[in-house]
């Protein structure tokens, strides 16, 4: 099993900076050679000229899926050392639908603008400087465009499962789909010309068949499951589950909480269980918003931190939440107590509403914690995944 | 106005191997996808600070990346994307300087069909939390509900209205 930069939590190093520019520089290598350096040659998809874009799209989807697939069946990799992209359906189909309609009219899209800005297109360049514009417009009207943007927020969510498919056997659906699309394409640009396609397809007969190959044998293979997360043969006893939430060494104090996100030293994630318009509305900086069903799946990536600290409103989701994780054989899982109505009260709260006598150090401590927590622009040392919007 | 110089593109199924090949090792090495539009928004998050830092540490958005955005892994896998775009290009001898359109078009209307083309896409990028690299290339590549969905509805948008500006392209 290999670890990722994504994985050892280690994305915002140098080091990762620099494999990031090495994949980009053959990114870049790819995207021109396939000749997407041209606007004309991207736009021709649309009017049924040159069909390109769907040959490389397709054929890169391919690849890049089955490959994984057999790296996960052969076990070299785990699924969860891979960031997977979150599905806000609603949000994902307007914004789809939206690009679609600027990538037409323009020709292009943000990678292969690269590209072709630096083939010496000018049109390429005015893109570029339109898409800075653009995303500075969403930036600007962000707070009227906030309900559009969270909206069919599924967290994780994987096509297949929803369509009730096992993950081998809709990969060969899609091969065969694509395999369809590229004959297709074929014929369509030699406008419906049997004789032509058959003439000089050669290659495509040799790529149809070793992708189909490729699926077949990863459905034989038959072992590249997700992760159901049934609770078996875990090693952990019910009785030692119980006799830690009997000490209390299950929760940890917010005033603790507060302290140790401030000092930085352990690596900390707090997964926050509320719902996406209570977590936009504010969360602990730093925090990730988990949605309850798929917890299993957004905290594996933290089995190795020292601490997962479950938060909600009160503390009875996370308590429960608490139970499953033990089972499923996380040990750095701690809930807070009396959740964040608790933070509020006993971290947030001002001084002057304290009932209680306080030292000046305790002042000090608790103003700090008011500038840190609900202060803008602050970020904890703790680690979150890519921030949404990454790509 | 198209002036293609230079050799001749690469078999479109092998490029696209090649892409997924590259896609695959951004896999198992960053542990990411591929993305480009990312990289554009963290620039036009520091081209704001250079402005209006106030402003931009203040909103909701960009505010989220902090001081320096320019710090992130999308932004150095852009700057990538270039370089290899770039030698690629030398190599095959197809740099020339031009307003890629159909010659019975005037280059201006095309530059301006450019710009609003671009703003759109960069706004749907950052609602779609992704474009053509990071959500339908990797969404799709790794089947998530969203990637497919919003691969599709790229199509389906630039199908919709590409009648209506099919004249840029005519010769």
């Amino acid at each position: 099993m290999i670890e990722t930069i994504f994985s050892s939590g280690s994305l915002t190093t140098v080091n990762a900076f620099l494999v990031s520019l090495v994949i980009g520089v053959a990114f870049g290598w790819c995207l021109e050679q396939a000749g997407f350096g041209s606007s004309r040659r991207l736009a021709g998809i649309f009017y049924f000229r040159d069909m390109a874009v769907l040959k490389v799209m397709f054929s890169a989807v391919i690849t890049a899926m089955l490959g994984l697939g057999f790296a996960l069946a052969f076990g070299i990799i785990r699924l969860e050392a891979i960031y997977i992209p979150e599905t806000i359906l609603g949000a994902q189909i307007i914004g789809g639908f939206l690009f679609g309609i600027g990538f037409m009219i323009s020709g292009w899209c943000p990678g292969t603008a690269a590209v072709g800005a630096v083939s010496g297109k000018l049109d390429a360049i005015v893109f570029l400087i339109g898409a800075l514009l653009g995303s500075y417009v969403f930036n600007s009207s962000y707070s009227w465009i906030e309900p559009w943007y969270n909206w069919g927020d599924m967290g994780v969510s994987y096509i297949y499962s929803e369509l009730g498919f096992e993950f081998a056997g809709f990969a060969l659906l899609v091969t065969i789909v694509a395999i369809l699309a590229f004959w297709v394409a074929e014929l369509i640009e030699v406008r419906f010309n049997f004789a032509l396609v058959a003439a000089k397809s050669s290659n495509l007969w040799a790529f149809s068949v070793v992708i189909l190959s490729g699926a077949i044998m990863l459905v034989a293979l038959g072992r590249v499951t997700i992760p159901r997360y049934r609770i078996i043969e875990t090693g952990v006893y019910a009785s030692g589950v119980l006799s830690q939430i009997e000490k209390a060494l299950e929760h940890i104090e917010p005033e603790d909480l507060a302290r140790e996100l401030l000092v930085g030293q352990k690596r900390i994630v707090v997964a926050d269980l509320r719902s996406r318009e209570e977590f936009d509305e504010w969360h602990i900086p730093g925090s990730v918003h988990t949605p309850m069903s798929s917890i299993m799946q957004a905290l594996e990536r933290y089995r190795a931190f020292d601490r997962i600290v479950l938060v909600s409103n009160g503390a009875t989701h996370p308590g429960q939440a608490w139970v499953v994780l033990q089972g499923l054989g996380f040990t750095n899982v701690y809930t807070m107590s009396d959740g964040l109505r608790g933070f509020f009260e006993r971290v947030l709260k001002p001084v002057s509403l304290r009932m209680v006598t306080l030292t000046n150090s305790e002042q000090a401590e608790i103003n700090l914690w008011r500038t840190m927590f609900l202060g803008s622009g602050m970020a904890v040392g703790s680690a979150s995944q890519p921030s949404s919007g990454s790509e | 106005m198209t002036t293609q110089t230079g050799n001749s593109y690469l078999n479109p199924y092998l490029a696209g191997f090649l892409l997924g090949i590259t896609l695959l090792a951004s896999f198992m090495i960053l542990g990411t996808g591929l993305g480009a539009s990312g990289g554009l928004a963290r620039l036009s998050a520091w081209c704001g600070l250079c402005i209006n830092p106030e402003q931009i540490l203040n909103s909701e958005y960009f505010g989220k990346w902090g001081a320096h955005p320019l710090k992130y892994y999308l932004v150095f896998m852009f700057a990538g994307t270039l370089i290899g775009g770039f030698v690629s290009a030398l190599l095959n001898r197809r740099i020339s300087v031009q307003v890629e359109r159909g010659t019975q078009y005037s280059a201006w209307k095309r530059l301006i069909l450019a710009l609003l083309g671009g703003v759109i896409a960069g706004f749907a990028t950052r609602l779609a939390r992704g474009c053509t690299s990071g959500m339908a290339l990797t969404g799709t590549a790794l089947l998530t509900t969203g990637g497919v969905a919003f691969l599709l509805s790229t199509f389906a948008g630039g199908y919709l209205m590409a009648y209506f500006f099919r004249r840029q392209w005519h010769d």
